[in-house]
């Protein structure tokens, strides 16, 4: 992400990127302090809570414990077997336990609708999750997936599933994966993109819960 | 959002130079732009008849929010061209209000709030849309438990370009062929790399971007410049 967020030097927008990359790096140099004071022992890759961007309900998180219980709320039919196809076949996996549950209680809840912007699907902490500790080791209990149906109409089952996978990957505190040919759903490239974690993402979620 | 603007102050201060010192260019595409409405003309009214930011920079931080570093966006364009093919508008405007009105899903618990602001037009580049008018656009999301209005108040008086197009319309271009009438009356953003917002006569692409793509060869050249592109743009 950071190799592509380039621009003149001098220019204000270099600095702009400049600023971002010092914002980077005051988040780097949290993780790793962080990191050092932690008992969790949050793993500098791919795996950890962050804020990406500037705004404070937006990115990932860790979850409270192995169960993890899921509410699909309302979903259409479509996106709820991907969910339930991600639960069992991508996170069930590793040591992460997934659940349905129906009611006010929740780790996850996904929703499904019109949203008027260019996104297919995102994940967030509301205002009102619960939320405890500091990044990389956040964890935030009412978590939300949003899928934007307006954006995903002509997805196929295999593109619903990858990116069910990838947004639930973030719920357990999955990052990005930089590398576009890498062998899971965590990665950017959405092109042919898999539908289940690599075993390095796996390694991840199993070395920290 | 204090720590850019004061580590900015050097390069803004130099780009103003550069502005003024360029001023053949600048005022040829200022020239083109048509004076605002009385109301909003004032003593310290800039060339486009709008009134003067006071001295302060653009809100780039509160338009970093509305990117998708950690989503995924319905698409990249290729091209400046290839985007203002995709927009069903290109226009020129100042945001006047922030009204967080639209609200997203039913369930209190799960309702996003559009933040929706007036966008005052001041120039059209392509589509029906003309100057003067005020349309709504959803920039970003929020949740309804916040003071939409308050947290987004810095964009009021950012100016920029737009490329937009209705909330519901399709973009065959990703493969997004269903349309959402429901969505219509405002518009929104073609993609993160819709809007260029006027730094003090930097182009800034003001939206956090994960793959910038293009745009990462504009940012930062003077908007006079990014203008003349547009134009260009729309134009080829």
């Amino acid at each position: 992400m950071a190799t592509s967020l380039e621009a003149s030097p001098g220019s204000s927008l270099g600095l702009k990127r400049d600023i971002h990359r010092a914002r980077r790096g005051v988040i780097v140099a949290a993780v790793v302090f962080a990191s050092l004071a932690s008992a969790a022992g949050v793993s500098a890759t791919n795996f950890g809570s962050i804020i990406y961007g500037t705004n404070p309900e937006s990115g990932a998180w860790l979850a409270n414990n192995q169960t993890h219980e899921v509410d699909l709320h309302n979903t259409t039919n479509k996106w709820g077997a991907a969910i339930q196809w991600a639960m069992t076949n991508a996170l069930d996996p590793t040591v992460m336990n997934t659940v349905l549950v129906d009611g006010s209680v929740y780790d996850v809840r996904v929703v499904d609708d019109n949203y008027n912007n260019f996104l297919t699907g995102w994940t967030s902490c509301p205002p009102d999750a619960q939320v405890s500790g500091s990044h990389p080791n956040k964890v935030c209990r009412g978590q939300m997936i949003h899928i934007n149906l307006q954006n995903v109409s002509g997805y196929t089952e295999t593109q619903r599933r990858s990116l069910s996978c990838h947004e639930l990957g973030h719920t357990v505190a999955l990052r990005h994966v930089d590398n576009p040919d890498a062998a899971s759903c965590m990665r950017v490239n959405v092109i042919n993109r898999p539908t289940t974690y690599s075993g390095h993402d796996q390694n991840m979620i199993n070395s920290n819960y | 959002m204090s720590t850019r603007i004061k580590i900015g102050g050097a390069v803004v201060l130099m780009a103003s130079l550069m502005v003024a010192t360029s001023c053949g260019r600048v005022s040829s595409s200022r020239d083109t732009l048509v004076k605002g409405s009385e109301e909003g003309a004032s003593p310290t009214a800039t060339p486009s008849g709008w009134p003067s930011p006071s001295g302060e920079r653009p809100a780039l931080d509160l338009w970093d929010n509305f990117g998708a570093p950690e989503g995924h966006e319905v698409g990249r364009y290729p091209t400046l061209r290839a985007m203002a093919r995709g927009a069903h508008a290109v226009v020129e405007g100042r945001v006047e209000s922030v009204d967080g009105e639209r609200v997203y899903g039913e369930d209190k618990e799960s309702a996003l709030r559009g933040i929706r602001v007036s966008l005052r037009i001041t120039r059209v580049f392509r589509g029906d849309l003309k100057v003067d008018d005020a349309v709504p656009v959803i920039v970003g999301l929020a949740y309804l438990q916040e003071d939409v209005e308050a947290k987004f108040a810095g964009l009021v008086g950012d100016e920029g370009i737009f490329f937009i197009i209705p909330g519901g319309a399709p973009q065959p271009e990703f493969g997004v062929v269903q349309e959402a009438p429901e969505l219509g009356p405002e518009w929104r953003p073609v993609t993160s790399q819709g809007v260029v917002i006027d730094d003090r006569g930097s182009a800034v692409f003001a939206m956090n971007i994960v793959d910038r793509g293009f745009p990462a060869s504009l940012d930062g050249i003077l908007f006079a410049e990014i203008q003349d592109r547009v134009r260009q743009a729309v134009e080829g």
